[in-house]
Order: structure tokens, then C-alpha cells, then sequence
């Protein structure tokens, strides 16, 4: 209670500690001061007039007594002279008059006869001592009876006045010292105050330096009390704040930049899935400045996710979208920051783009060395079956002229067609093999479709196709190929189509290219498959339905049109195969 | 923030410490109003008695109180109590006529008769008869057997005009062949038998001579002193101290205040009164009772005259 009243006095004074200091002496001078001398004030008054009471009984009982004979035998001389003497010899003493058992005055000493007015006071008071206001100053009045009564009585008249003097003397003395001190006390206050600040000015000083980040601030005292402990501490303080901070900072660095040297995308996000920090590894990958991104929800970087999604971050592979609105697979590992508190989670995202291109290209350049293996091999095979395979066709439409044996020419007929259908497979292969290179011409990539699927529509059965072609401009490429590549995979697709199926086929012109559709919701390809779709002899049907050269070779024909062709596609749901070719 | 809240307790503790002081009401009262008409008063209306202060004054006044208050009552005036040093003031009150009456001691009386015709208006009569003594008194554990052994010591007189704190003492010495004025090494006058008692008593002198009358009625009633005194000596009676007028009185006055006097111990209150001061009643006398007095008079005076 004290202390909190204590705290708004000093709120109130306001200023500095000297000011506080100074004040607070003052006050407590003054207020000693004053109780000083409220005490001495009541004390002396007391003590004063006690003696002036004790004083007054004793005179007037002591004359009492002496006066009695001589008022009995009315020496009235010796009476006036008594009364005279005594107040000349007695302090304090303002009148004495002597008064016999009737009342009537005896002897007094007041000069210019006797105020009558005493006496009727006289009769209203039947104390020993009494107050009276003469106008002049308060007397005490003492009455003291002779010879009970008997004789008459004597009264004195005590004086305050000397007495109030005597009080008013001692309590101005001690204001004025009280003064004197407090002016002394003032100017002491203000030294000591300035003397024992000056070392707490420079500890704030010191700390301020500290404030402003100049760590290792060092005070200088030459004072050897608790202020230069607490001055040590401080030094020793700002000394360890330093090299502690300057630790901190190399450590932080350190990690700054072991975190940094991390390629992969490492990502502080707080419990509400808000980017805190990342590394530079991130910036790199995603585009964004940290400043861009901080306090943004995670979201963003996820390719399908909304901003407004809270979704749990699956550990694993998942496609994340940069700055520039381009996607990229990532795998991304999501770990808690710390393991009892929500404080976060640390996010390591790698960027697998490269990597999966890397893989890519390896498979494509794999591809091509079988291919070209293959391809030798075949056109050696076909090379080599083409001759007999020609003698016998020639042979057998040469017995076929000249046999009229129905038996005969019905089994001519299919050693003739068994052999064109030979033929066939060999020429293919040789195109295979020999992949001839592309006429170049300008070709309407939509034109080319409706060639197509002019030619191919009797076998379409049930089928039903669906096109959706945008406008495109002419590119530079071998239309007959084209074609070739568009019947390989329509066929390709009606063929996985079973009942009720729907072929899309969609152009489209992007930038740089334009991308070729074509969606069955056929039975589509399962995914140890989809890898060898475009490998030569690869196929799924049964043995002599296909050869499995057809999407090996639609493959090769892109390929030399530096286009790409790409297949996705789910089992029990469809494929889709896209054919992107350059402008 | 009021600091002012923090003022006010300290205020009232002020007031309460410094109202203290300040409780007593003085009585107003003005002092410019003088007279100086006091004197010479009403004093004419009343009856003046003079008592000699054959006990000190005080003692006089508490003494004869009661019995001045009962004159006053019978006279249906004021009586005033007049009191001198000395018997001769007394006897000059008389003579001038300033008092009404006076109590005097014996030998006052024949002084007072010889000079200007004091008269006798009435006498006590204690324990039958208007008679008294002086005794010879010397502190209780004193050696001093007689009057002979006061020889050479201090010795404490009552007032010139005694007859027995002085006039008796002396003419006992005369008797004994000595000078009374040579007698003793030292005397004083102690102006009233009770100081001489109180000197004896004190061992202030060696000796005194004191009214029997006085050293009986202390010893009865207030024994402090008496009782460290003893009577070494005791002279025949004297004619009692009478209460005497001028012989100027008038005749009114002086029967009215006889009357009273003598007939005093007729009424319950004044009997009450008589008793408490040991006297039986109060008689007329002749002048004829103070012929011994009158006697030793003579002869002590011819005693100092012979030495001289």
C-alpha cells in the first residue's frame, strides 16, 4: 500500500532520480520541521505552564501564609509592601491583590487604581486558577485563601505572555533551522544525487549503447561501492551478450548457409501452414522472394491446391507450381519442427523435374540403340525373307494361271495370301528398319485427321469418334506419315475399345507447338505396360493379331519430327495419347 | 494522483495536537475600569472590637470567631475583629476611640485605666473564677528546674505591656534579688503567648512566660507544642484579662454590649460558643482584682529603677 503510494508520489514528482532525490530530502526535512516543532510547541506549552501554574500556586499560598498576621493586625504597609516586593522579585507576575473575607480589596498592584471589573469576575469562578482575557494578553488568575478564607484572600495574576513569547522564540529558531537544513539539505541532496547518478547515468548510457546493438559496451567507474559491482556485472554482461550474440550469429550464419547450401527446397512453415523462412534453395526452385511469400499459406506453392485448402501435406510425390505458373514434380517431406508443441514443420522439397527427364532421356536413348539394333536385325531378317518370300509369291501366282484343281488353287490361294501378308510384315519391318526420312511439306495438322478418319470409318463399328479441332497453323512435316501415325493410333485405340467406346480427338496450338489428342475410354494400358508402349514388337494382343511395331514406329516418325508423344492412361478408365509437334 | 488526500490525515493530527492547547476558555475581562474607593469603607455601620494578641492573630481569629459572629447577631451590626501587633496599639485603639471595646491583658488594663480611663465592661470566668496565671515554661526534655536555672540563658517575653508573659516573670526575678532587665542573657517579645510556646517548644530560647489561660486551652485543644513544653513555674492568680471600653462609650452601646456579654451563657448557643473557647461565663468586675497586678507593677519597676 505504502510502496504503491510511494510509486505515484515519485510518478508525480516525475524528473530524474536527483529531482526525486532532492524532493524527497526536502520533504522529509520539512516534515521533521514541522513535527519538530509541533512537538516542541506542545511540549514547552505544557512544561511552561505547568511551571507557571506550579509557579503561581506557590507564590500565592507562600504569601497567603506570610501576609495572614499582618492583614489581621492590618499592617497594611507591610501588606503593600510585600505585595510591591513580590511582584518585583517574581517573574511573570502581572498583578497581586489581596482581598479580605468580604471582598474587599486590601492591597494591589496595579497602578491607577483597581479594575473593578475583577471582582464581579472574581465571584463567577471557584477554582484555585483560572483563565482571563485582560485584552492585554490571557493571565492565569490564582486564588489562594488565608487562613481558610477566614483573612480574606490573595490573588495573583500570572502572565502568559512572556511564556507564548518564550514558545514563539523556540519554534522560529528551530524553523529557521529547519529552513537552514532544508536549504542545506537541498543543495547536499543535489550533490549527493548528482554524485551517486553519475554512475547510473553511465550504466544507462550503457545500456542504451546495448539498445542501439553496440554489444560489448564497456562502462568506466572509478567508484569501488555496489555501483561498481553492478558496473562489473554490466561490463562483464555486455561482454558476454557480445561474444554470445557474435556465437549466435556465426552459428546462425553456419546454419544460414548449410541450410542454404541445400539445393532442395527447405521451407519453415508455422502451424497454420503459413511460410515462415526458406532457404535459398527454394527461391531458386520456386521463383519467389522470401519477402513475396512469407506469411503466405503453403498453399500457394502445390499446383492443386486452393489457397482456401487445409489439407494435410502428404509425405511423397507431388506437383508443385512455381512463381511463373509452371508446374514441376516434387517429392516433399514434411517433418514437425519440434515433437511435443505445434511450433511448426519443416518442409524439404526436392525438385525431381530434372530428374525424371534425366530418366526419360535415358529410356529414350536406350530406346533408340534397341531400335537400331532392331532395326538392323530386321531389315536384315526382312532383307533375307523378301527374296524367297518374292520367289514364292511369284512362283504361286505363276501354278495359279496354269492349275484348274480347285483343291490345288484354293490352297494356292492361300499360300498366295499367307505370302502377301508376309510381304506385308516384312515391308513394315523395313519401314521400320529404315525409318525413311520425312518429305517435308506444309501440312493442316486437321486436315490430315479428317483423311484419316475418312479412310478408317467402315471398320468403325460401334465406335463412336468425337473431334474437337482448333484452328492451327500449317506446320512443316510429311503428311503421309502423319496420317500414318494418326491411323496407328486411332486404330491402336478402337482396337482396346470394346463395347460402346468413345474416341476424342482434340488439336490444339500452344505456343511453340500444337498437341494432338486423341482419349479412348477404352481398357486402357496397366502401368507395368505403359513404359513399353512404344518398344518395337511390344504388344498386348494375341499372337497374330498385331505385330507391334505400330506405336514403335508412329514413336520413330515424331521422333524425326522432333515433335514428342507422350501416353497417360488408367486401367478400366481410357487412354490418352498427346502428340505435340513444333511449328 | 491527489496528493492533497495525502495532506488532509496530517492536517487533522495537527489540529488535534495543537487544539489541545487551545480548550481553555479565558474569561474576558476588562481591566481599564480602576477605582481607588476602597478604603474607608462601610467599616462606620459596624461594631469594632479590638483583640490584644494575647494569642497570635490567626489564632485570635479563629479563637474569638464564633463569638463575634454571636455579638453580631445579638447587636443586629457587623462586628468587626480589630487586631494589633502590640497590646499598646490596642490600648491606643481605645484611647482614640477607634475600637467599640477591646480584649486586653491585665497589665494593658491598668495602663490603659492609669492613662486615659479604660473601663472594665465584663471578665471571663474560667473554671469559676476570673483568675489566671503565668507559668514558667522550658522545653520537656530541658535540665531547668526553677526560674533560677533560666539564669544566663534566653529567654522569650510575650509584649511589654504582659502581665504574664512579662510584668510576672520580672517580678519574680525580683523577688529572687535579681535585676530582670540582667536576669537573662537574651530576651525577645514574641507579641502573643502561643509564639512563646511554639519558640520553647522549638528550643528557639531556653525559656518563656505564658498566659495559663493560653498554655491550658492549647494543651486541651491543640497540644502539638504544649505537650513539648513544661511548666517549671507558676505564679499566684491575676485578675483575668478583662474586655474594657473607652470611657467615652456611649452608654447605649456599652450596656446593650454588657448585657449580651452577661447574659451570654444563658442561651444554648452562647453557651455552645463559651464552651469551645473554655469560659464559663462572662461577670462584671471591680478594677479591685488588679490590685496585685498594680502591686508586682510597682515593685518590679522599683527593682529596675534601684539598678539603675
Amino acid at each position: 500500500m505504502l510502496k504503491e503510494k510511494i510509486l505515484k508520489i515519485n510518478d508525480f514528482i516525475g524528473g530524474g532520480l536527483v529531482r526525486k532525490f532532492v524532493i524527497w530530502i526536502v520533504f522529509i526535512i520539512m516534515l521533521l520541521g514541522v513535527m519538530t516543532t509541533i512537538f516542541v510547541q506542545v511540549s514547552l506549552n505544557k512544561t511552561l505552564t505547568e511551571e507557571l501554574h506550579e509557579r503561581g500556586q506557590v507564590i500565592s499560598r507562600n504569601m497567603a501564609t506570610s501576609i495572614v498576621e499582618s492583614i489581621l493586625i492590618e499592617d497594611t504597609i507591610y501588606v503593600h509592601r510585600l505585595v510591591e516586593n513580590t511582584k518585583k522579585i517574581e517573574k511573570d507576575v502581572k498583578y497581586i491583590y489581596i482581598t479580605d473575607a468580604r471582598g474587599k480589596v486590601l492591597a494591589h498592584t496595579f497602578e491607577g487604581g483597581f479594575p473593578v471589573e475583577l471582582l464581579t469576575v472574581q465571584k463567577y469562578l471557584e477554582n484555585s486558577s483560572h483563565l482571563l482575557d485582560t485584552g492585554d494578553g490571557i493571565v492565569i488568575d490564582f486564588t489562594a485563601p488565608i487562613l481558610d478564607g477566614r483573612a480574606g484572600f490573595v490573588h495573583i495574576g500570572m502572565d502568559e505572555t512572556s511564556m507564548h513569547e518564550k514558545i514563539k522564540q523556540t519554534s522560529s529558531a528551530i524553523i529557521t533551522i529547519t529552513l537552514l537544513v532544508g536549504t542545506l539539505g537541498v543543495l547536499m541532496a543535489y550533490i549527493a544525487g548528482n554524485y551517486l547518478t553519475r554512475p547510473i547515468r553511465s550504466l544507462v548510457k550503457g545500456t542504451e549503447e546495448i539498445g542501439r546493438g553496440n554489444l560489448g559496451y564497456q562502462i568506466k567507474t572509478d567508484s569501488t561501492d555496489e555501483i561498481n559491482i553492478l558496473s562489473n556485472a554490466f561490463n562483464k554482461m555486455s561482454y558476454n551478450l557480445n561474444t554470445g550474440i557474435n556465437e549466435l550469429r556465426e552459428s546462425e550464419e553456419r546454419y544460414r548457409r548449410f541450410v542454404d547450401s541445400i539445393s532442395d527446397a527447405v521451407i519453415l512453415i508455422d502451424s497454420q501452414k503459413k511460410i515462415l523462412s526458406w532457404n535459398s534453395g527454394a527461391q531458386k526452385i520456386f521463383g519467389y522472394c522470401l519477402e513475396e511469400v512469407a506469411g503466405s499459406k503453403i498453399n500457394i506453392l502445390f499446383y492443386s491446391m486452393n489457397e482456401a485448402d487445409n489439407l494435410e501435406i502428404p509425405d511423397g510425390e507431388n506437383v508443385f507450381k512455381r512463381k511463373d505458373g509452371s508446374n514441376f514434380p516434387g517429392l516433399i517431406s514434411n517433418k514437425p519442427l519440434q515433437d511435443s508443441r505445434n511450433a511448426g514443420n519443416v518442409l524439404v522439397i526436392k525438385d525431381i523435374k530434372e530428374q525424371k527427364e534425366i530418366a526419360n532421356l535415358e529410356k529414350l536413348l536406350m530406346r533408340s540403340e534397341k531400335l537400331f539394333t532392331l532395326g538392323k536385325l530386321a531389315a536384315g531378317v526382312a532383307h533375307e525373307i523378301n527374296n524367297p518370300l518374292t520367289a514364292i509369291s511369284l512362283h504361286t501366282q505363276i501354278m495359279l494361271r496354269k492349275t484348274w484343281d480347285e483343291k490345288t488353287d484354293s490352297r494356292l490361294k492361300i499360300i498366295n495370301k499367307e505370302t502377301n501378308r508376309a510381304a506385308g510384315i516384312v515391308k513394315r519391318l523395313l519401314e521400320f528398319a529404315h525409318q525413311s526420312e520425312p518429305k517435308i511439306g506444309s501440312v493442316d495438322i486437321n486436315s490430315e485427321i479428317d483423311i484419316v478418319l475418312n479412310v478408317l470409318e467402315p471398320q468403325l463399328n460401334s465406335t463412336k469418334i468425337t473431334t474437337d479441332l482448333m484452328p492451327l497453323p500449317l506446320i512443316m512435316a510429311d503428311g503421309e506419315q502423319i496420317q500414318q501415325v494418326i491411323m496407328n493410333m486411332l486404330t491402336n485405340s478402337i482396337q482396346s475399345i470394346t463395347t460402346d467406346g468413345e474416341i476424342i480427338i482434340k488439336t490444339a496450338a500452344k505456343n511453340d507447338h500444337i498437341e494432338i489428342s486423341i482419349i479412348d475410354n477404352g481398357c486402357g494400358i496397366s502401368q507395368d505396360n505403359i513404359g513399353r508402349v512404344f518398344d518395337p514388337f511390344f504388344t498386348t494382343k494375341k499372337s497374330g493379331e498385331g505385330t507391334g511395331l505400330g506405336l514403335s514406329i508412329c514413336y520413330g516418325v515424331i521422333k524425326k519430327h522432333n515433335g514428342l508423344i507422350d501416353v497417360k492412361s488408367r486401367v478400366g478408365t481410357g487412354t490418352t495419347f498427346t502428340i505435340r509437334l513444333p511449328i | 494522483m491527489h496528493p492533497e488526500k495525502n495532506v488532509v490525515p496530517l492536517l487533522i493530527i495537527l489540529f488535534v495536537i495543537t487544539s489541545g492547547c487551545l480548550s481553555n476558555e479565558a474569561t474576558k475581562v476588562n481591566l481599564s475600569n480602576r477605582s481607588n474607593d476602597f478604603d474607608s469603607s462601610s467599616d462606620s455601620e459596624s461594631l469594632r472590637i479590638a483583640v490584644s494578641a494575647i494569642i497570635s492573630p490567626d489564632e485570635t481569629l479563629i479563637y474569638y470567631q464564633d463569638m463575634f459572629d454571636y455579638l453580631s447577631l445579638k447587636m443586629g451590626v457587623p462586628v468587626k475583629l480589630v487586631q494589633r501587633k502590640t497590646y499598646q496599639e490596642v490600648n491606643d485603639l481605645v484611647r482614640k476611640n477607634s475600637v467599640d471595646a477591646a480584649f486586653v491583658c491585665s497589665l494593658a488594663y491598668i495602663d490603659g485605666k492609669d492613662q486615659f480611663g479604660m473601663e472594665i465592661l465584663a471578665v471571663p470566668i474560667v473554671r469559676g473564677e476570673p483568675r489566671y496565671y503565668s507559668y514558667i515554661i522550658v522545653p520537656d526534655d530541658s535540665s531547668i528546674k526553677s526560674l533560677e536555672g533560666l539564669k544566663g540563658k534566653t529567654f522569650a517575653y510575650t509584649d511589654p505591656l504582659s502581665n504574664s508573659g512579662k510584668l510576672s516573670p520580672e517580678y519574680m526575678i525580683a523577688q529572687l534579688g535579681e535585676n530582670p532587665e540582667t536576669f537573662f542573657k537574651l530576651t525577645f517579645f514574641t507579641y502573643s503567648h502561643d509564639k512563646s510556646i511554639q519558640a520553647v517548644a522549638e528550643k528557639m530560647v531556653d525559656g518563656a512566660a505564658v498566659d495559663s489561660l493560653v498554655w491550658d486551652f492549647k494543651n486541651a485543644t491543640d497540644p502539638g507544642f504544649t505537650s513539648r513544653t513544661k511548666i517549671i513555674s507558676k505564679s499566684p492568680p491575676y485578675g483575668i484579662p478583662p474586655l474594657v471600653v473607652s470611657k467615652d462609650i456611649d452608654p447605649t452601646l456599652k450596656g446593650k454590649l454588657g448585657k449580651i456579654l452577661l447574659q451570654m451563657h444563658e442561651d444554648e448557643k452562647g453557651i455552645e460558643i463559651l464552651d469551645r473557647i473554655m469560659i464559663d461565663r462572662f461577670s462584671e468586675a471591680n478594677d479591685s482584682l488588679y490590685n496585685s497586678v498594680r502591686e508586682m507593677k510597682k515593685v518590679v519597676s522599683d527593682a529596675k529603677r534601684k539598678d539603675t
